[in-house]
């Protein structure tokens, strides 16, 4: 079912947010590629580049303060920071599709939900209203909605926040995208949502070849969902992975925190491994490792510069000088 | 056994209105004849899906919202309805830390006012200096330095103003903290900080906790006892291990079958565990509320309700089959 063509590569993608305070790369030098079909989970705290690297991809990013200063963005082939903005409108919601964690803040609220479908289709589409509306009626009723020839006459506010998430994912795949972004999805959701939500996606998936980028912070979900695994901390990657190696063997010291901190459901943990302090902003980053302020294992020599991805294993990569390589115990890090 | 705290058929409705001639026309039972009890030292936890109603049973059970019959016993004392200088030293005791503490923080006060406040409404403390003294020695407590006194709110991170909404808490020096999803806004990592903090300041205090969460695995690492609440009422309730581990009733069953794992050899697999949504609490099916989203539902189920039974020593469930069941296991182990 997988195969190896990427739908979407990045390479060295660095992305420079303009304050006063002068010039800041948020995401620096991020190399990942997903293929068609595929997962990808891409992980890290609140302030680690996640949510700027999709808006990177769907080129939504706040310019001129916020804007890609490096690197390449490729879809299917094609650099899209070559493309002009009206090529990119084009693509955003045709080929490349978006989810967010607050679906109101992409439903209009003064709209029937069905007619916001009818408009992602026939913004890309020469279809007649009337087949649009049948289309969307369709995509309603696939995404899980009952009675969906009456709910698409709902208001956005009439439905429950899963319902809403719902529409929201039938409007990105409206022109049945090749990529799929979801931007933590289902993180306000209740568990039994959560996981209507991720058997909905990976059905789509299933059914339609999409390639999904993943963007979350809860590994149970990645642990769920994804192919593959990519760890960001402070604007970089520290760790990639196929999903079985990285829960088993995971190399870097911040995933191994990242999975100690969580409260297990299928493992009794007596005290969670907290890691202190938070990820510091852009402006305000130590010089060499970034993780080096809150690593247990840090050596004079992280401060020195940056370690370079390194090679551990078929798809396994990690950017640390003390790599771990046993297996992660089933409780601590 | 008597607990500390102890609800006794607690029911909070709160009443509907027509638009117009705002008559009475039906009532959202949010809360329906909940017996509950917190042992002095230990930690309940009280988890449900959104709607459920148990923000509205913390809430009723801190006295923050009036209920509208039943009893609620502090140390063996009618407290349901004392007002005055009684229901101040009720609130010595008992005190309430919220999910969004920015919400809860005046933006213009600064912390080390805000914290101190309730000392000089409870008329404590000897001087304004002897009051300065105690929140400070609070913040400390918490893990905040002496800069924090004379910070704004803005200036904290999630978790420090966690920090924050706990200290302001823990004050009045009270036995019983009511925590309403206290840690489901933080990233995993300033999650574990704040749960191992909180853990941490029960052994010290010897606190009792009602921690109330949607994230059963976070509810599963710090209580000792559980309740799980559907439609108003506790249709579960044991110690941990036994509810977890053997849970009765298929509602309990289903959400810890919903929980992402962070184990990629644990995919959950089959159809979803909870399909549906919360029915409408101004309308509750008849029955076991839970009937019309149970794989095990029968005549009876429909028909009549059932009532809360030991099923083993202490665990209690509210399920007419919960003894014959063979329900599929759940992934906590």
């Amino acid at each position: 079912m997988v195969t190896e063509t990427p739908v979407l590569e990045l390479e060295e993608l660095t992305v420079g947010i303009r304050s006063d305070r002068g010039v800041f790369s948020a995401v620096e030098g991020l190399s990942l590629s997903i293929n068609k079909g595929e997962v990808l989970g891409l992980v890290g705290e609140s302030g680690c580049g996640k949510s700027l690297t999709a808006l990177a991809i769907m080129g939504l990013l706040a310019a001129p303060a916020v804007r890609v200063t490096g690197g390449h963005i490729r879809f299917a082939g094609q650099d899209l920071l070559t493309l002009s903005d009206d090529q990119r409108r084009r693509l955003r919601g045709d080929r490349i599709g978006m989810i967010f964690q607050e679906p109101m803040t992409s439903l209009n609220p003064v709209y029937t939900v069905g007619a916001q479908l009818v408009e992602a289709l026939r913004t890309h589409r020469p279809v007649s209203r009337s087949q649009a509306w049948r289309e969307a009626v369709a995509m309603l009723d696939k995404v899980g909605i009952p009675a969906a020839a009456s709910r698409a006459l709902n208001y956005p506010h009439e439905l429950s926040g899963g319902m809403r998430q719902r529409v929201m994912i039938a409007m990105a795949l409206m022109c049945g995208p090749e990529l799929l972004i979801a931007d933590e999805p289902t993180t306000a959701l209740d568990v039994s949502t959560e996981a209507q939500l991720l058997d909905l996606l990976l059905a789509l998936r299933r059914d339609l070849g999409m390639a999904i980028l993943m963007i979350t912070h809860d590994l149970g979900v990645v642990a769920e969902m994804a192919d593959k695994v990519a760890v960001m901390y402070a604007g970089r990657l520290v760790e990639s992975a196929p999903v079985g190696e990285l829960f088993k063997v995971p190399a870097h010291p911040y995933t191994r925190a990242l999975l100690g901190s969580m409260p297990r459901l299928d493992v009794e943990t007596d005290r969670l491994v907290a890691i202190e302090g938070t990820v510091s902003p852009p402006h305000a980053r130590p010089s060499g490792c970034s993780f080096r302020d809150r690593c247990p294992k840090a050596q004079p020599r992280c401060a020195g510069h940056v370690p370079v991805l390194e090679h551990l294993a078929a798809g396994h990569e990690v950017r640390c000088f003390f790599p771990s390589v046993e297996h992660a115990a089933q409780a601590s890090p | 056994m008597s607990g500390l705290l102890e609800m006794r058929e607690l029911r909070t409705w709160f009443p509907q209105r027509s638009p117009i001639l705002r008559r009475t026309i039906g009532h959202v039972r949010a809360v329906d004849q909940v017996d509950l009890s917190l042992a002095a030292g230990r930690t309940l936890g009280l988890v449900g899906e959104s709607g459920c109603g148990k923000s509205t049973l913390g809430r009723t059970a801190a006295r923050l919202i009036e209920s509208t019959e039943g009893t609620i016993i502090l140390d063996g004392k009618d407290v349901t309805h004392v007002s005055g200088s009684d229901l101040m030293a009720f609130r010595r005791r008992v005190q309430m830390v919220f999910q969004d503490p920015y919400a809860s923080l005046n933006p213009r006060i600064r912390v080390g006012d805000a914290v101190g406040e309730a000392l000089a409404i409870h008329g404590l403390g000897d001087s304004r200096l002897d009051r300065r003294e105690r929140t400070r020695a609070i913040l400390h407590k918490v893990g905040l330095g002496d800069d924090a006194m004379d910070r704004y709110p803005h200036e904290f991170s999630g978790g420090q103003r966690q920090r924050i909404g706990i200290a302001r808490a823990l004050i009045l020096n009270p036995e019983i903290l009511i925590a309403d999803e206290p840690v489901s806004a933080l990233d995993v990592s300033v999650q574990a900080q704040v749960i191992n903090l909180m853990r941490d300041l029960q052994a010290e205090f010897g606190l009792t906790y009602l921690f109330i969460a949607h994230d059963l695995s976070v509810v599963r690492h710090i209580s000792d006892e559980v309740a799980i609440m559907y439609l108003g009422r506790i249709v579960e309730t044991g110690p941990k291990a036994s509810v977890f581990r053997n849970p009765r009733h298929p509602y309990t069953n289903g959400l810890l079958r919903s929980v992402p794992v962070p184990d990629p050899e644990k995919r959950r697999t089959g159809p979803v565990p909870l399909a549906g949504g919360v029915p409408d609490p101004s309308s509750p099916p008849a029955g076991c509320a839970f009937h019309p989203r149970c794989p095990y539902a029968s005549e009876l189920c429909r028909a009549e309700r059932p009532k809360l039974e030991e099923v083993e020593s202490r665990h209690h469930a509210a399920c007419h089959f919960a003894k014959d069941l063979d329900l599929e296991s759940p992934r906590a182990t």
